[in-house]
């Protein structure tokens, strides 16, 4: 992992093909670093605890060889007639 | 072509295909997906990965759990995928069946994934805010949306 360091109001660029990323430290506060962050508007940017839960949950779907037996009519009659 | 899957052998055509270009959070190395429809699970569906056969999701609807469900797609998103008619989107929600409890089912309306029909191009979309969390129950949301529809429709 590249480490550097920055105070506040001082920036990183990260160039990639698809145009420049730039970090900026907006300010610091105790433990609590107030990070801006400008990125080509398609860049999807996410706190990494939220995408750690994402992840998770989906690893947690899977559905494992030959259990879809068990799944056969989940919802009853209720939802399944049109 | 035909594809080995945790859900049995299926068939898929070319145009089936759906492409995460970023793969999906806990997959990120697989990107071709395909959505299929089994008679015996409806209305659940199955997003199968191309590339790993221990890879099946189910996904559901999000309006059959919720019926009022809503969603935002913001500006990035609508970029990232390259949407350019709204009526050509997808969206479908992951859904979690905890081992040997259909009953404990939960979905995820938090983060849905969203596909672009136009080019195929899909992601799974996690909001910084949601109305929404990653675990609701199926069942509970059904009995909602049950109740909800009969006071619509003046019942009782």
């Amino acid at each position: 992992m590249l480490i550097l360091n920055r105070k506040s109001e001082e920036e990183i660029y990260i160039e990639t093909p698809q145009g420049r990323i730039t970090l900026k430290v907006i300010g610091i506060d105790g433990k609590a670093v107030k990070l801006g962050i400008d990125a080509p508007k398609s860049f999807p940017i996410y706190r990494e605890e939220l995408y750690r839960q994402v992840n998770i949950e989906n690893r947690e779907s899977v559905i494992k060889k030959d259990a879809i037996g068990e799944l056969s009519h989940l919802f009853g009659n209720t939802q399944t007639k049109k | 072509m035909t594809i080995q899957t945790n859900v049995g052998e299926i068939q898929i055509e070319e145009n089936d295909i759906v492409f995460f270009s970023q793969g999906l959070p806990g997959f990120e190395t697989l990107s071709k997906f395909a959505i299929i429809a089994l008679e015996d699970t409806k209305p659940i569906q199955w997003l199968v990965s191309l590339e790993d056969q221990e890879v099946s999701l189910p996904v559901i609807d999000p309006w059959i759990v919720r019926f009022d469900y809503h969603l935002d797609i913001p500006k990035n998103i609508i970029d990232y995928l390259a949407i350019t008619n709204q009526e050509k989107v997808f969206i479908l929600s992951i859904v979690r069946i905890p081992g040997n409890q259909p009953k404990a089912m939960t979905v995820n309306l938090a983060a849905p994934i969203i596909i672009n029909l136009e080019n195929n191009q899909a992601l799974q979309y996690i909001p910084e805010k949601s109305d929404y969390t990653l675990r609701h129950l199926v069942k509970e949301e059904l009995e909602r949306t049950k109740k909800m529809t009969q006071e619509k429709n003046g019942d009782g």
